[in-house]
């Protein structure tokens, strides 16, 4: 059986191998394990953890965290977005609000949020609330963007309201949710397990990685990092896959 | 999935790691202490030494175990007082310090304002306030839960949001937590400022009553390359034992001092901690046993609170 | 009997559009508006889609009727198919399988029969006219409106609309009414021309081209004549009673 490789892919795996080559050499030159373990025991503790007992309800728990504050955050960045779209009264209104909200710095809200939920809440919250400004702002961009001339013929012939808004409306801005989305994604790992790491929920992988640095497992430390990345790009990538999958009209 | 496979192989290829290496001390001869019953015994010693104006020799007071592990782990201390868990931890992981006597023994309370505790079965269904997940106070308190027939993952909820000791301090003065696993000073220190606070357990009695020992809670590490020098280094050990002693038995005078250098903020606080600090310099030369008893708990519960092992005869001094 | 407005008054930006004005349009024929531009054919138009209500008058005939629209550009949804372009305008009390059968056969006039699961983003631009074209037909209407509807397209697209919209007519032959500014434009798919003035409206010349509008081809004398006759009217410039 022949796999191939496209000219691209060739490229990203090379530079994976630079970066090993990198971490190998700083590794070796640092000389301390407390300080920066080599690649391949790094590698080999992170398949213990795979295989570890608790990895299941540790990344499980996350990634359960992660896609809750996801689906909360997009239910409600479309109700608000198709609002601010269709009202520009209701736009102007709740700029400030989304603007005051990115603007603050994750940090604070965490700690905030610390004083105001409980430790498993915590993370959803601030997932939430790192989300759901980039999916309102996509989706009211997206419903500003209807080609208007398209709306002005459904409603011509007739069509009715119902139908024109989950038959134009809808399909016009999911390009704009599924970037507003990926885009939320990759804000939103992060942002659970910064919350993790100080709410310490009994299961998370910011709990461990909060674990590692107590009893210095340096290595454990960055394989849970390594794994926070690998769920972040995979969920990136579903979502690219998704993309794919639904907007089958583009060329 | 190929190229998954052929990262492992190349990463195998570039060989095994190295094993980790201390790197030596300076010319000044560092103390890294903590802000607490640390330095509370070695008032006198800090005294003298900043009364003396030792230009090589430096003590400094920090507010964080891990700040002092920092220290340790670039190297600048030279002695360092920390949790003995920790300690056991950077022994473990290669680092060159060993243990010379263990000054503080157990200063830890379960406190708050709840005042239907008089049990440990009346903690069934609260919550719990501790620092941080897996250092002492945590796994001390796990540890005497399991004692006392409480399962600390079901019957109880333990809660780690605060972030430090001082922020989990102030949230029981403030009376946001009801019930915290905290250490001396800041126990005398919160029950002063809110008179409802009061001890529940004395989890250093419960501790003894468990174990039949005291609990070896603080460690007084010494720097490989410094105790290569046996007599500076006796020096040094001697006079925070002598000072120890002296704490305990004039503990005005030692209040006065702990003021002094803004250990504690008034003398009436300080009187109140120094007899619940358990400050006693006892040489670990002279309780091998009782300290590898200390650690075998933690090790039985979950090996990683001291590091993945129980440390080797060379541990200690 | 018929489509009539009469007695409409119509101002639009101050500027009186319509005094007094009558016109009748036969049923089952393309009518064509010709005029200058700003003469306010398309408001003729909105007023009798119903987009907008005349000042004062009555469009009798026009109650109940439905309406279709071509509109210039195609106003394809791009992320439906050809089929579900046209199902799109047909109401949901329709069963799907009467939906279905209707889109096919438009589609199969226009002899889109290949593409029928194609997006917009795949069919050339002549094809993208075709399948509006087919929808306004495929519409439950009474009354296609075409608001300059060549305009902007280049030679090919302007033949490819003519000989599509006719082709589909023939076999409907519902009324439409459109209007539009360019002479063979009219020529090419009016059946009646109705040759307006600028404001206030006034009817310069109406004229019926006897050759069915399928068999109209640019070099016939009959065509030669009418152009003649129409760029006469049209340069007229009596605007005043």
């Amino acid at each position: 059986m022949k796999i191939s490789f496209t000219k691209k892919q060739y490229i990203s795996f090379a530079a994976i191998i630079v970066m090993l080559l990198i971490w190998k050499i700083l590794a070796l030159f640092l000389d301390s394990a407390l300080i920066l373990p080599h690649p391949e025991d790094t590698l080999v503790t992170v398949v213990k953890l795979f295989t570890d007992a608790g990895f299941i309800a540790a990344a499980g728990t996350t990634i359960l965290r992660g896609i809750t504050g996801f689906i909360i955050s997009g239910m409600l960045g479309m109700a608000v977005g198709i609002l601010a779209g269709i009202s520009p009264g209701f736009n102007a209104f709740i700029t400030p609000f989304l603007v005051t909200i990115r603007s603050v710095p994750v940090i604070s809200l965490i700690l905030l949020a610390l004083i105001w939920f409980s430790p498993n809440a915590v993370p959803v919250f601030i997932a939430m609330l790192t989300m759901f400004p980039f999916i309102c702002t996509n989706v009211s961009d997206g419903i500003r963007s209807v080609d208007p001339e398209l709306t002005e013929m459904a409603r011509l012939y007739r069509v009715p309201a119902g139908r024109i808004i989950s038959e134009v409306y809808i399909p016009a801005i999911i390009p704009f949710i599924i970037s507003g989305a990926s885009s939320a994604m990759g804000i939103g790992w992060r942002a659970i397990i910064i919350g993790e790491v100080l709410s310490q929920p009994y299961y998370g992988i910011g709990t461990r990685m909060q674990e590692a640095q107590t009893f210095l497992n340096v290595d454990a430390l960055i394989a849970w990092t390594l794994i926070a990345v690998l769920i972040s790009y995979g969920f990136e990538k579903l979502i690219r896959l998704g993309e794919r999958k639904i907007v089958v009209w583009k060329v | 999935m190929r190229s998954i496979l052929l990262l492992f192989f190349l990463c195998f290829l570039l060989g095994c790691g190295n094993p980790a290496k201390h790197t030596g001390a300076g010319t000044t001869c560092t103390i890294a202490t903590l802000k607490g019953p640390s330095s509370m015994g070695m008032i006198r010693l800090i005294d003298s030494i900043s009364r003396a104006g030792h230009p090589d020799m430096k003590i400094e007071i920090l507010n964080e175990p891990m700040q002092v592990r920092k220290m340790m782990l670039d190297g600048s201390a030279d002695y360092a007082i920390l949790p003995t868990t920790m300690a056991a931890i950077l022994y473990n992981k290669g680092l060159d310090y060993r243990l010379i006597a263990i000054p503080v023994w157990g200063t830890l309370y379960l406190f708050g304002s709840d005042t239907t505790i008089t049990r440990w079965d009346d903690l069934r269904n609260k919550r719990i306030y501790a620092m941080a997940r897996g250092m002492t106070p945590d796994v001390v308190f796990r540890y005497l839960l399991g004692q006392n027939g409480i399962s600390p993952d079901t019957d109880i909820t333990l809660d780690y949001s605060f972030p430090t000791h001082i922020d989990l301090a102030n949230a029981v003065a403030a009376g946001r937590a009801e019930l915290a696993v905290i250490s001396e000073p800041l126990v005398s220190l919160v029950m002063q400022k809110n008179k409802n606070i009061r001890a529940i357990f004395d989890l250093n009695l419960e501790w003894d009553r468990a174990q039949g020992i005291p609990m070896a809670q603080t460690a007084f590490l010494g720097s490989t390359e410094m105790l290569k020098h046996p007599q500076q280094a006796e020096q040094l050990i001697s006079a925070y034992e002598r000072s120890s002693r002296w704490v305990n038995q004039n503990p005005d005078s030692a209040a006065a001092l702990i003021v002094k250098y803004n250990i504690l903020p008034d003398e009436e606080v300080a009187l109140q901690s120094i007899p619940r600090s358990n400050l006693d310099f006892v040489r670990a030369g002279s309780i091998r046993s009782q300290i590898a008893e200390y650690l075998e708990i933690f090790y039985h519960m979950n090996p990683d609170i001291i590091g993945g092992k129980l440390p080797d005869e060379d541990f200690i001094y | 009997m018929g489509l009539q407005i009469r007695n409409l008054n119509k101002k639009f930006n101050g500027v009186t559009l319509f005094r007094d004005f009558h016109i009748t349009f036969p049923e089952d024929r393309i009518t064509c508006i010709l005029g200058p531009s700003g003469c306010g054919k398309t408001t003729l138009l909105n007023l009798i889609g119903k987009t907008i209500l005349p000042d004062s008058g009555s469009l009798i005939g026009f109650e109940d009727k439905l309406f279709s629209y071509i509109f210039q550009d195609p106003r394809l949804l791009p992320w439906k198919t050809v089929r579900g372009n046209i199902e799109f305008v047909l109401s949901r009390s329709m069963p799907a399988f009467e939906r279905k059968k209707q889109a096919e056969q438009l589609i199969k006039l226009v002899e889109l029969d290949g593409f029928v699961d194609y997006y917009p983003a795949q069919l050339s631009g002549g094809m993208r006219q075709r399948v509006s074209i087919a929808r306004a037909f495929a519409a439950p209407s009474d009354i296609i409106l075409m608001d300059e509807p060549l305009s902007g397209l280049d030679i090919t697209l302007k033949k490819n609309m003519i000989r599509w919209f006719t082709q589909i007519w023939k076999a409907d032959r519902r009324t439409v009414i459109f209007v539009t500014h360019d002479i063979d434009e009219a020529l090419f798919l009016g059946d009646e021309i109705v040759v307006f003035s600028h404001p206030p409206v006034q009817i310069l010349a109406h004229e019926s081209f006897g050759e069915p509008v399928e068999k109209r081809r640019a070099d016939t004398p009959q065509f030669k004549k009418m152009k003649e006759k129409l760029t006469v009217s049209l340069s007229d410039r009596s605007d005043v009673t």
